[in-house]
């Protein structure tokens, strides 16, 4: 097979057309099948935008479970939520990064329709962009001010800030053609790319599982107090051998009851509130540490020329809101790390010189202040307080 | 585009292979330079001029060479290659080293702020070696642009390899450009693909995940610090072994024989050896373009430290990569002092030791050079008792891995041409490839994409 260390692949000498007929028609046999299998599967997955949950009917007590839930499944939460419900005074648009913002933090926190947090997953500006078009055109943005997170350069080596990363349900992708989404090759690409996610969609593991043996929105509801003695749950529901198994493999057999969710370390730092914020106490972050990523040059993610796209994409956000007759804010928050020269961080610094008169919130200065971090790259409450002032001090909160 | 994307196995994949076979044999020279360039030029359009450069320059400049054999003239011909390699792997770290400052960072600022093209280094050795032989005189310059710029930017070695040399692959080109009936090896071609993808999804980015939860920096347990470094030298062989076997199996798919890059590295008996079978086709080009110009074993201990110290510094732009390739000088420089009682040593003790030794050296690729002393230092800590984030399932999934590695030899499962029962079913290859395709979300980039 080996000669001189080249791999000979025709094998002339022997080589039994017959036999590779027979074998290239039985592998693309199975692989069709079990494509075929995973799809059908996949067809049955629920979406949140159908079967909307109120998160303003929640009490503070309960909290919605998305562990299992695949990537689109998380996000129709969000979207199903804004575009069926009253919009709130304030809204913060972003990812990952704004996880742990409550409305806590904001001096009329209290009233539950003042501040909802719309991020989920790592939308990037094309994608909030999408997104904020969307709601503007149905009437649901925020009714105040609507602040824009955008991702730390430095954060993630410039990741999450351009591109889209297939979060948005594929019908608000460039939806709006007045937000910038007009260019034939541009909708062309998103398209195949709208298509690609749904083919990851339909081919992941999880997702398959769930389609296979599916499960009901409403049992991902869960009152934490009825967690504090589940014995007759267990007693009634599950075998003692049930509760040993892993847990992809023991929820789909246990019965439809939020009950089944209340191990905190394992479900709860995935569930939702009800100002749509993780709580930060469920997860296990240890402490910050200082310059986390390397910011690896061969692998950074904004180049020469990024600047004119991130501030095309600022301008339609703030033009779209703005036509709304509400306020624009972005936020760039720091993370943990030493004064470094990084060629993203430029790439950005060139990006906000060009939009001087939208409203930003630069806080990547504060990079030092150890007590404004829960980890590296996720902000703590103590940083969400100095920018709710900062937000205050320029008269931009309501 | 990465080969662990639906978008390739799916779309690329396919278009690229049935256009190949039902297009007259004329064009297919120029069908693999168009697909290779989209799929070059899908990871950002800046690296594809530059990569296109440098093909037209060594295209060009090898008829130059040719004409006139003078030292001078290869200096020219490999000059723009190394040039741009330089500018977009290296500036940054000499800048760095020399402590440069804003003023120059920001003249410098369109070279620092282009992501470092991927292949880079793999493709410029190409045409470095390219342009060297045929100032030997070992080749004529190629006279047909599609042929050479197939040989560089063929898509299924382009990004990390194996590094080919003209003369292995010119006649291929020209049997896929002239012959209409091909018969390609599809059983094996497919099987490689499909291994290659389940080795990547199941060994490397398991492994790589569960390391990705891992920071030297925190208080590490020295469990926790022999798991990153066990786990690493798995992850990063089965990362580069499964690249090189799909590559190969790409290849097959199109008619094309590329060489082998791994011969079961970790049975190597001594670093020497483990050089024999690790990277196979950067080591032999680095023997025949660089150790063996510089006098081979004439100047023995000089010429292999100079040798290691460029294996380091082709990996990568960092303090970190020239310590480990000079760690692996010294490798081979100790085995080379020691060999007559090395080799009396009982065989499994001498690839146990082989094994280690290489294993405790690839964390400087994972870190700066700080790190690894801090990760080494924690590792035999013997009052380290901080809790072990890695658990028994961890160190079970390793173990496993680390038992397919040592005792699951390539010629029973891999390259066996006698089909075995279960193993070369197409049930089972389309069930490996269906299972790589499920578990797509641990998908990790391929670690010789920096390189």
């Amino acid at each position: 097979m080996t000669q001189n260390g080249i791999v000979h692949c025709s094998a002339p000498t022997n080589y039994d057309g017959r036999r590779q007929r027979r074998y290239t028609a039985a592998f693309f046999a199975t692989l069709l099948g079990l494509l075929t299998i995973c799809v059908i599967a996949t067809q049955r997955l629920y979406y949140f935008r159908e079967t909307p949950i109120d998160f303003y009917a929640l009490n503070e007590d309960t909290i919605v479970i998305s562990h299992g839930l695949t990537r689109k499944q998380r996000a129709s939460l969000k979207v199903g939520f804004a575009e069926n419900f009253a919009p709130p005074q304030v809204g913060l648009f972003g990812n990952h990064q704004f996880k742990y913002l409550t409305r806590n933090v904001f001096p009329k926190g209290s009233d539950k329709r003042y501040f909802f947090n719309f991020w989920y997953a790592n939308l990037a500006l094309p994608e909030l962009r999408d997104y904020i078009a969307h709601l503007a055109s149905i009437d649901k943005l925020p009714t105040r001010l609507v602040i824009v997170q955008i991702t730390t350069p430095n954060n993630d080596n410039g990741s999450y800030i351009l591109g889209y990363n297939g979060e948005l349900p594929s019908d608000l992708v460039m939806a709006d053609a007045s937000a910038g989404g007009t260019d034939l090759i541009g909708r062309l690409g998103h398209l195949f790319s709208e298509w690609a996610n749904e083919l990851y969609t339909s081919f992941r593991y999880s997702s398959v599982l769930v389609g296979i043996v599916g499960s009901r929105p409403e049992e991902r509801m869960l009152e934490r107090h009825a967690c504090a003695d589940t014995s007759d749950f267990q007693k009634a529901a599950a075998h003692p051998i049930l509760l040993k198994l892993p847990v992809m493999v023991r929820l789909p057999l246990l019965p439809a009851d939020p009950r089944k969710y209340c191990d905190p370390s394992v479900f709860w730092s995935f569930a939702l509130q009800a100002d749509g914020s993780y709580d930060v106490k469920y997860h296990n972050l240890g402490r910050p540490i200082r310059n986390e990523n390397q910011l690896d040059p061969g692998r950074r993610q904004l180049k020469f020329g990024d600047d004119r796209r991130i501030a095309a994409l600022m301008r339609q956000i703030a033009d779209v809101v703005q036509a709304a007759g509400r306020q624009v804010a972005f936020v760039v928050p720091p993370v943990y790390e030493t004064d470094r020269f990084s060629s993203v961080d430029r790439v950005f610094d060139e990006a906000l010189a060009l939009v001087p008169d939208i409203p930003v919130l630069d806080h990547r200065r504060h990079r030092d202040k150890k007590g404004f971090f829960v980890n590296y790259d996720h902000p703590s409450e103590a940083y969400f307080r100095f920018m709710v002032e900062d937000l205050a001090a320029r008269a931009l909160l309501p | 585009m990465n080969f662990n994307t639906l978008e390739f196995l799916f779309v690329f994949l396919p278009i690229t292979v049935g256009l190949f076979y039902v297009l007259p044999a004329m064009l297919r020279l120029p069908l693999l330079c168009v697909a290779s360039s989209i799929f070059y030029a899908a990871s950002g359009l800046i690296p594809f001029y530059f990569m296109v450069a440098a093909v037209v320059w060594g295209f060009v400049t090898a008829f130059v060479i040719a004409l006139w054999r003078r030292g001078i003239m290869i200096w020219l011909g490999i000059s723009v290659p190394l040039l741009i390699l330089f500018a977009f792997k290296y500036l940054d770290f000499v800048l760095n080293t020399v402590a440069a400052g804003p003023g120059a960072r920001d003249f410098l600022i369109f070279f620092l702020s282009v992501v470092l093209p991927a292949g880079i280094s793999f493709y410029t050795f190409q045409i470095v070696a390219y342009s060297i032989d045929v100032y030997d005189g070992t080749i004529e310059p190629e006279r047909n642009f599609f042929k050479f710029y197939a040989f560089v930017s063929l898509f299924p070695q382009l990004i990390a390899g194996p590094i080919v040399r003209y003369r292995q692959i010119r006649d291929q080109l020209t049997m896929i450009s002239t012959e209409q009936r091909l018969r390609p090896d599809l059983i094996t071609g497919l099987k490689f693909i499909c291994v290659g993808l389940f080795g990547k999804i199941f060994f490397a980015d398991f492994l790589g995940t569960f390391l990705s939860n891992f920071n030297v920096e925190t208080n590490t347990s020295a469990a926790d610090a022999a798991f990153n470094v066990l786990a690493y030298s798995f992850q990063i062989y089965y990362d580069f072994w499964a690249y090189s076997i799909i590559a190969i199996g790409l290849g097959k798919l199109l008619c094309i024989d590329l060489p082998i890059n791994f011969r079961e590295p970790y049975l190597s008996p001594n670093p020497r050896e483990f050089w024999r079978r690790w990277h196979m086709t950067l080591s032999y080009w680095l023997r025949d373009y660089a150790y063996l110009r510089l006098g081979g074993n004439k100047v023995y201990v000089r010429n292999i430290l100079i040798v290691f110290l460029l294996v380091g510094l082709w990996h990568g732009a960092g303090w970190n990569f020239v310590a480990w390739g000079g760690y692996h000088g010294i490798l081979v420089l100790t085995y080379h002092a020691s060999r007559k009682h090395w080799d009396r040593l009982p065989h499994a003790l001498q690839v146990g030791t082989t094994f280690t030794l290489v294993t405790l050296g690839w964390p400087l690729f994972q870190m700066g050079f700080e790190g690894y002393v801090s990760l080494i230092v924690q590792m035999f800590s013997l009052e380290n008792l901080t809790p072990s984030v890695f658990g028994a399932k961890h160190w079970l999934y390793v173990a496993l891995v680390a038992a397919f590695t040592f005792l699951a030899r390539e010629k029973w499962w891999l390259y066996n041409e006698i089909r075995r029962p279960v193993l070369d079913w197409p049930v089972t290859h389309a069930g490996l490839a269906m299972m790589a395709i499920l578990f797509l979300e641990y998908r990790m980039t391929f670690i010789y994409f920096r390189f």
